[in-house]
């Protein structure tokens, strides 16, 4: 018996392999229900949550709900990125503000953020604001402990020659450790779009607002299966869409990084 | 023959000296206890002359450095740039080229060079202007737009130059500049540095291991002892110059000095290897 | 050094300035409650908080619906854990199996499986079952694609090396592969627990009887920002708890492997 890199099954078979598996699960899917072995009240049919879909998109109701989403997810984001950004440069250049603040970072670090989500909506309401509210929390510790990351992680090496050529802090801030956080930020905005898109569904799931995730939630009220898959298939498409087009402006905002020569 | 060494005689007739330490000395506190990494250093630097400090690796040569850049404080000891007591940073009067190439990741060649006029309040187009003939100057005209990253080391190595000498400080300190590259690359960099000193007129302070890359650059060499480093002893090099620093190692002047300066050297590596 | 060490004695100064910093809070924010500058409404006050979490512990309310939270969390992360584990033992083995299914996990390991949660109420309705079954889905794929790569990345020279020295199948497994995969599993367990617990608090937060998040969201529901605030700041402590015991196995395991290697 050995795990060793060896000889495996071509790709060629493996590709088969998994298209097959893909069509085989949607065509058993379908034909399980139509045939009475699957019940269509729990699982439904690919072709009855297509319809739904379709129906979404030709009634015009899907784009508030997307749009509602999505605005809260992206202002969300901003906000967070800013705070969290924010909070780390002074973390990181204030002694005083980071011996609090860092150790707090820390500890809240461990709690699932969604834990503050009632305490923002007592304070903010039931609408779009504790939403916003619910995605900055989650993506502020992020930006903060990039940015954190980012600072501590400046090339010495860099930070001489930037001293030794007569630079202000300001100087400094300006041409060395904004233009380093900024690069760890875009390489970790994949993830903080992601979560900034759970974060807004999640709102809405706990919220009565507009938004996909309150189209979910209203359909899983009144035990509406079809349009509960419709509405998280949306989703988990919105999300792969997003994370692709990231994954491509990753590739060609790091130009720089590319190491091509020793 | 071209003028630089009239032009070195005369400047020495002339004004403090570039730099001058006296009695230098620097102490560092580790989990093991205070280690002494230079214990009294005492020499002076003529101004537009081009000296090097040689030594064991680990002997202190680089730390020297850092306190004459004003990176590290002194344990004890005057340090004086110019006449004037030094121990800060001196943008106007001190360059520093290291040993790793030190160019910002996200900025092109060009924006590299153009940063310390930047930093010294040139407009940009006057700063941009001046980079590019500086980036063109060291012979990577085409190549400004490019990222460190897309660089060879010896491309790194001339944009860090040009980098330096586009502000023209009076001392340029160079810590091992050349140590990281192939054979051909440093002979290429060692000899485009000679040419662009002669022009430029500047002090030179550069650090080594290497005997030989010492006795081809430079007017004057200072070996130290093995860490913690004194000064063991202070030569001249008096061979002609302009010099090419591949063809020089076969000239007889230059063996006999090498054979003179390798036997201190040879000690004092010998001594640090025992101590380890 | 008379006195003690130095450094000791500059943490131990830094956690008295932080509790300081906290106690002053808390007290800037009753008195600001009671000058009438703040609105109990939304944040009530710090001695009524405390009051009821008293009163909470005291009549076994609290330890009543923390429990109900542990448990669905501590169930789902079994459950979850054990699966993952035992189909990325599948997928280190069995080459045909890894090549084929690989990418359909990471699929799904990058899919935001917490979104899922009214599809699990639907077809499991508002018990912890439902609870159960999302945590288990949270952590199931984190869970096997570590421990297949635990498995893919031992050194293929100890594996030849203990066969030369007569270790049949059953032995690997036991002494090579278990202790890597275990090892990874550790390495990222304060992570897995965050997903088990975010999983729990989310279902009780959209609807569940029992559970602190239960708690929590009736309170908020009923606008008693008093009962919210003790809620979460049980919830708080109840998970500050978990982390301070995982990161001290952590040292613990640490400190042993180092004195494996002395």
């Amino acid at each position: 018996m050995s795990v060793s890199k060896g000889y495996g099954p071509s790709t060629a078979a493996v590709r088969t392999a998994q298209a097959a598996l893909v069509v085989g699960a949607l065509i058993g899917w379908e034909a399980g229900v139509r045939q009475g072995w699957l019940s269509a009240e729990f699982v439904s049919r690919p072709s009855a949550v297509g319809a739904v879909i379709a129906e979404w998109v030709r009634g015009g109701f899907l784009w508030p709900h997307l749009a509602a989403t999505v605005q809260a997810a992206m202002v969300g984001l901003v906000l967070g990125l800013a705070v969290g950004g924010t909070l780390g440069f002074l973390v990181m250049f204030v002694p005083a503000v980071g011996e609090v603040i860092e150790p707090a970072m820390s500890t809240l670090n461990a709690v699932p953020r969604i834990v503050f989500y009632p305490l923002l909506m007592l304070w903010l309401g039931l609408g779009m604001a504790s939403k916003v509210g619910l995605v900055v929390t989650i993506v502020a510790f992020v930006g903060y402990f990039t940015t954190v990351g980012a600072v501590r992680e400046v090339d010495r090496l860099l930070l001489a020659q930037v001293r030794i050529l007569g630079a202000s802090p300001a100087a400094m801030f300006r041409h060395l450790y904004l233009p380093a956080t900024l690069a760890w930020m875009v390489t970790s905005l994949r993830m903080s779009v992601g979560l900034a898109l759970i974060g807004a569904i999640l709102g809405e799931y706990m919220g009565s607002m507009r938004g996909i995730g309150n189209v979910i939630m209203g359909a899983q009220n009144l035990f509406q299966t079809p349009q509960v898959m419709a509405g998280l298939t949306l989703t988990l498409a919105l999300a792969a869409t997003a994370d692709s087009i990231l994954a491509y402006l990753e590739r060609r905002w790091s130009a720089w990084r590319r190491v091509q020569q020793p | 023959m071209r003028s630089p060494p009239a032009t070195v005689e005369a400047l020495q007739a002339v004004g403090p000296p570039a730099i001058e330490v006296t009695g230098l000395s620097k102490r560092f506190e580790t989990a093991v206890g205070t280690v002494a990494a230079i214990e009294s250093v005492t020499f002076a630097v003529r101004p537009g002359e081009f000296l090097c400090l040689v030594g064991p690796s680990g002997c202190g040569k680089s730390t020297v450095l850092n306190i004459i850049a004003g990176l590290l404080p002194a344990s004890g000891g005057q340090l004086r740039i110019c006449g004037n007591p030094g121990g800060g940073i001196l943008p106007d009067r001190i360059g520093y080229v290291f040993q790793r190439d030190a160019l910002l990741p996200w900025k092109t060649a060009l924006q590299n060079v153009m940063l310390p006029l930047l930093l010294r309040g040139v407009p940009v187009t006057q700063s941009r202007q001046d980079a590019l003939h500086w980036v063109r100057k060291v012979g990577l005209g085409g190549f400004e737009n490019h990222y460190p990253s897309q660089l060879s080391g010896g491309m790194r190595k001339r944009i860090s130059l040009a980098m330096t000498m586009v502000y023209r400080p009076s001392i340029i300190l160079m810590d091992e500049p050349f140590a990281a590259l192939d054979v051909q690359t440093r002979n290429l960099m060692e000899n485009e540095l000679l040419a662009l000193w002669a022009e430029a007129g500047s002090t030179v302070l550069f650090v080594t291991h290497d005997l030989e890359e010492a006795i081809a650059l430079a007017d004057r060499i200072i070996v130290l002892t093995a860490a913690p480093a004194r000064i063991r002893a202070d030569y001249p090099v008096p061979l002609d110059r302009p010099r090419d620093v591949a063809e020089i190692r076969t000239s007889s002047g230059f063996v006999d000095i090498y054979r003179r300066i390798w036997r201190d050297l040879r000690e004092e590596v010998a001594a640090s290897h025992g101590r380890r | 050094m008379a006195g003690g060490n130095p450094a000791a004695s500059g943490r131990r100064r830094r956690r008295a300035v932080r509790s300081l910093v906290l106690l002053s809070v808390l007290a800037a924010w009753e008195a600001a409650v009671r000058a009438g500058v703040l609105d109990p409404f939304y944040t009530s006050s710090p001695l009524p908080i405390l009051a009821t979490v008293v009163r909470w512990i005291a009549s076994g309310y609290v330890f009543e619906h923390v429990l109900a939270t542990l448990e669905v969390t501590l169930a789902g992360l079994a459950v979850g854990v054990l699966l993952g584990v035992a189909a990325g033992f599948a997928l280190g083995f069995l080459r045909w199996l890894e090549a084929v299914a690989l990418p359909f996990l990471t699929a799904a390991n990058a899919m935001p499986r917490i979104i899922l949660y009214p599809l699990m109420v639907l077809w499991l309705g508002f018990g912890p079952m439902s609870r159960i079954v999302l945590v288990a889905s949270l952590v199931v794929f984190p869970a096997l694609l570590t421990t297949h790569s635990a498995i893919r990345q031992v050194d293929v020279e100890i594996v030849q090396n203990a066969r030369v020295l007569g270790a049949h199948r059953f032995d690997l497994v036991r002494h090579i592969y278990i202790p890597a995969a275990a090892l990874w599993l550790f390495r990222t367990i304060r992570v897995t627990m965050g997903f088990a617990l975010a999983g729990a608090i989310v279902g009780e937060y959209v609807g569940a009887v029992r559970g602190m998040g239960m708690v929590i969201a009736f309170a908020q529901a009923m606008f008693r920002a008093r009962d919210v605030m003790a809620g979460t700041a049980i919830l708080l402590a109840v998970i500050w708890f978990i982390d301070l015991g995982l990161r001290a196995a952590e040292n613990a395991a640490a400190r042993w492997r180092l004195s494996e290697v002395m």
